[in-house]
């Protein structure tokens, strides 16, 4: 047993799901407030990290990309909210599906468009290039950074939910929109504004990643599957649980994939899928039944 | 109280005069001969392979708008009969016979008894998890392919499917080869017909209206869906076997979900419920894609614009705009 | 033979809510009996149970001599258990013609049928008729279900009901919303149909329940308070404390 394996492929999971965190919640967040499964929100996550490659270009550093790329994502994302997602809202919630889905081939095939089949080459800024040692095991500096700030991050978007006054009125919609609405919340501002904040999360935990994880035309579709993965796991909408679902999934598909190569992923597919028939609260039993 | 869009539109819809049925039979019968006579009429010979994939791409349609149209129940791992179908046929074709009516049995027993296995689980539920679990069904199937190196190839699929024969008689021209695609085309369409209108079609109908109601009023709701996800994986394993004749392979990228996708973008496109514009909207597409890919290196722009353009505004498809128009026509008349 | 509908010890609890408590209830043959009880009594829970939708915690359901406790809905209807719901549930798009059709075509087993027209059959139509004249809306046969009036919705209800067969019918609150003549049509309609029927009834209107009903089962908070004889139960002082003596107050 090659233990300096197993930990690396370990803390290459941690790492992996300190990053799926970002996306994952933003989905969750958006189903259980709105019912709205978010088809697109890999692409965003794609997107995010394209936008960080051109913003580099543009201006010369690094962090200042990061920052900016989410601010735009938020724009772009509340911008197809109102013009694609708002309309069709007072159909049958399963429309949202297809809406979604459609709006994520459009920003495929824009970023296909625009920048190509190659893949994204972004290196981490230059301070955080080198690596540490970790147990005894060598792992580069950046992975461990990135992935801290996703957690701080993430650990943020959690306080805010469950301690202030926005978070409050997050959690009275998602609990019964007509009783929030009845009682003076603005719940159609409030869906738009966090949807373009999971667009936003989303968006920067893809900018964050560049330099760590590839990414290219199918970066958008592979990060929503695991994102779905962990939200069912977690249970929709019950956003502890689907923290937790994203280190499960990123943590199975590492190890899995290091030790037990192709048939790995589809055990997790089958194992998911069978929560979602079996147990549709989620494994911890605290989410929305679809 | 939400407005499902999906209006009750029956492929054969109401006639409210003689001369208004007779008209639609018709139409109808003229179609189907022009399609049976279409690569005589001077067509090219790659036009005519084209609508051999648009006529293969309808049948695929079709199958899932028995269970998002009728049934309400909309599928996001389409692509899973489809290919199911593709590689059980063939395999077969590859280590026992290619024989048509042999091979697509063979394929349609292997698809069924794992619909089946998979309805009795699907059939408990509905919406957004049902659209989730059978995403994961085919993410399942296809880790399958790559995996499952002796049986599916892995990556590079199975290549060099032997050319069908019929009754021994090889169908090696594109024309050849076209005229069955066509005819089994038109049978499963007058068939799937046959079960829209019938008493188990309209219950159908009712679960996807309210599963609460129907199973009040005595309808066992998870037989019922059980036996239409069956159905509509059996006829998606026509379309797969057929594809896999035509391509004389596939992979297992059969499986991607974006395909799940595609066809149910263009069965909504056609307008679901109506099983005709699901197959129109199929070939249409088909031929447009052909033309797009050589102007926009991004069809999938195009494509996803035009799809969420539709699905706001058009909901009810071509044929939506279709019914309405045939309507108003009848109306001026009378 | 058993009674038509005996209802044992039944519970059922949500989260730490206890919804329905050791209820019993005994129905006898052609008679209406009301459920009747303050709001959030868990009389409608108790109908979810009794009608499949809902899986009791504990207690039986026997219907006609057999234990029917677990059954699911479609089940329970072929043995001639039918409900109604509180909240009008038709398949709006459809005609009044169609919604009861399919009813009479699932009662006639025929859900599975894939060779003939649905709209061809006979049987099916004649039935479909039959049940529509009985509640008097045979002349809005083609309109679409959505289009009726409240009342009309409410009794269009009743009409798929019958066209089940039931042996056993279980009406929500079926006079809800409407007005007092509307409300009077749907009892004299019930106390017709109990010729044939046994009907357990849930409902607010107390002149309704007073005049029309063989038996009254009354809850309160989850517990059956009382059981007894129209009369028996408007005399009953408990009943008066918990329940009555509001409407009286309300009644001036």
């Amino acid at each position: 047993m090659d233990y300096n394996f197993l930990f690396v492929v370990a803390l290459n999971g941690l790492v992996y799901g300190s990053f799926l965190l970002l996306p994952t919640l933003g989905l969750s967040m958006v189903f259980g407030l709105a019912r709205i499964v978010n088809f697109a929100h890999g692409q965003l996550y794609a997107l995010g990290a394209y936008f960080t490659v051109e913003l580099i270009r543009l201006l010369g550093s690094y962090w200042s990309a990061v920052l900016v790329s989410p601010l735009l994502m938020v724009l772009f994302a509340v911008g197809l909210e109102r013009l694609a997602i708002a309309p069709i809202r007072d159909r049958t919630e399963i429309y949202t599906l297809p809406v979604t889905f459609g709006l994520g081939l459009m920003i495929v095939g824009g970023i296909e468009q625009c920048w190509g089949t190659a893949a994204v080459l972004v290196s981490a800024p230059a301070p955080l290039q080198g690596s540490v040692t970790v147990l005894g095991n060598e792992y580069p500096t950046y992975r461990l950074v990135a992935a801290a700030l996703s957690l701080i991050i993430t650990s943020t978007v959690f306080a805010v939910v469950q301690w202030s006054s926005i978070g409050l009125q997050i959690r009275a919609v998602a609990d019964d929109r007509e009783m929030a609405a009845a009682i003076g919340v603005n719940t159609d501002y409030l869906i738009t504004m966090v949807f373009g904040s999971a667009a936003g999360f989303a968006a920067l935990a893809g900018a964050l990643g560049a330099p760590i994880f590839t990414v290219n035309l199918g970066t958008g579709s592979s990060v929503l599957l695991d994102s779905f993965l962990a939200v069912i796991l977690g249970g929709l909408g019950y956003l502890p649980g689907s923290a937790v679902g994203a280190f499960i999934i990123a943590l199975a598909k590492n190890i899995g994939s290091a030790y037990l190569s192709d048939w790995s992923i589809a055990v997790i597919f089958g194992v998911v899928g069978l929560t979602l028939v079996i147990r549709p609260q989620g494994v911890l039993g605290r989410g929305r039944v679809a | 109280m939400r407005r499902d869009v999906v209006s009750k539109i029956a492929p054969a819809p109401t006639a409210a005069s003689l001369a208004e049925a007779f008209t639609a039979r018709l139409l109808f019968l003229s179609s189907m001969a022009l399609l049976l006579a279409f690569p005589f009429l001077g067509a090219n010979e790659f036009t005519v392979t084209l609508l051999t994939e648009g006529l293969i791409f309808g049948i695929w349609a079709m199958s899932l708008d028995l269970l998002a149209g009728f049934t309400g129940l909309m599928s996001f791992g389409h692509a899973s009969g489809l290919g199911l179908g593709a590689y059980t046929a063939g395999y077969f074709a590859q280590h026992v016979t290619s024989e048509f009516l042999i091979a697509l049995p063979a394929a349609e027993i292997v698809v069924a008894v794992l619909a089946v296995l998979l309805g009795v689980v699907v059939g408990r539920i509905s919406g957004v998890a049902f659209a989730i679990v059978t995403l994961a069904i085919s993410q399942v199937l296809l880790q399958i392919g790559i995996a499952w190196l002796p049986v599916t190839g892995g990556m590079d699929g199975l290549i060099g499917v032997p050319v069908p024969t019929l009754f021994g008689y090889k169908l090696e021209s594109g024309e050849s080869f076209y005229l069955i695609v066509a005819v089994i085309l038109i049978l499963v369409y007058l068939a799937l017909v046959r079960l829209a209108n019938s008493p188990f079609g309209h219950t159908l109908q009712a679960i996807r209206l309210s599963e609460q109601r129907a199973a009040a009023i005595g309808i066992n709701v998870r037989l019922h869906k059980c036996a239409i996800f069956v159905v509509s994986w059996l006829v998606a394993a026509i379309a797969g076997t057929l594809l896999v004749f035509m391509k004389g392979g596939t992979t297992p990228m059969v499986f991607n979900w974006y395909q799940s996708g595609y066809v149910l973008a263009v069965t909504m496109f056609g307008g679901l419920g109506t099983l005709l514009g699901p197959l129109v909207g199929a070939i249409i597409v088909t031929f447009l894609h052909d033309q797009a890919i050589s102007l926009f290196k991004a069809w999938q722009f195009v494509f996803g614009l035009a799809f969420v353009l539709a699905v706001i505004f058009f909901p009810a498809g071509i044929a939506g705009i279709a019914i309405r128009t045939w309507n108003r026509l009848w109306e001026s008349r009378c | 033979m058993g009674k038509p509908l005996l209802i044992r010890d039944l519970s059922k609890a949500f989260g730490g809510v206890r919804a329905v408590e050791r209820v019993d209830v005994e129905v006898q043959p052609r008679h209406v009996h009301s459920l009747i009880g303050p709001n959030g009594a868990g009389k409608t829970t108790v109908l979810n149970c009794v009608s499949g939708f809902l899986r009791p915690d504990a207690g039986r359901v026997v219907l006609q001599g057999t234990d029917v406790t677990r059954w699911p809905p479609h089940r329970l209807v072929a043995a001639g258990l039918v409900r109604t719901f509180q909240i009008t549930t038709l398949f709006g798009e459809l005609t009044v013609r169609e919604n009861v059709e399919l009813a009479v075509r699932s009662r006639l087993g025929q859900n599975l049928d894939v060779i003939h027209q649905a709209g061809r059959l006979g049987q099916a139509r004649n039935e479909a008729e039959e049940a529509l004249t009985t509640v008097g809306l045979l002349d809005r046969v083609e309109a679409r279900s959505d289009q009726l009036s409240h009342g009309d919705k409410r009794v269009l209800e009743i009409a798929i009901a019958l066209a089940l067969n039931p042996r056993v019918l279980l009406l929500d609150e079926p006079t809800a919303g409407m007005s007092r003549s509307e409300a009077e049509r749907i009892a004299r309609l019930v106390r017709a149909i109990a010729d044939k029927v046994s009907i357990v009834l849930i409902e607010h209107d107390t002149e309704i329940v007073m005049s029309i009903s063989d038996m009254i089962t009354v809850m309160a908070r989850g517990r059956v308070i009382a059981q007894g004889t129209p009369s028996e139960i408007s005399k009953d002082a408990e009943v008066r404390r918990a329940y009555l003596g509001v409407v009286e107050a309300e009644m001036g």
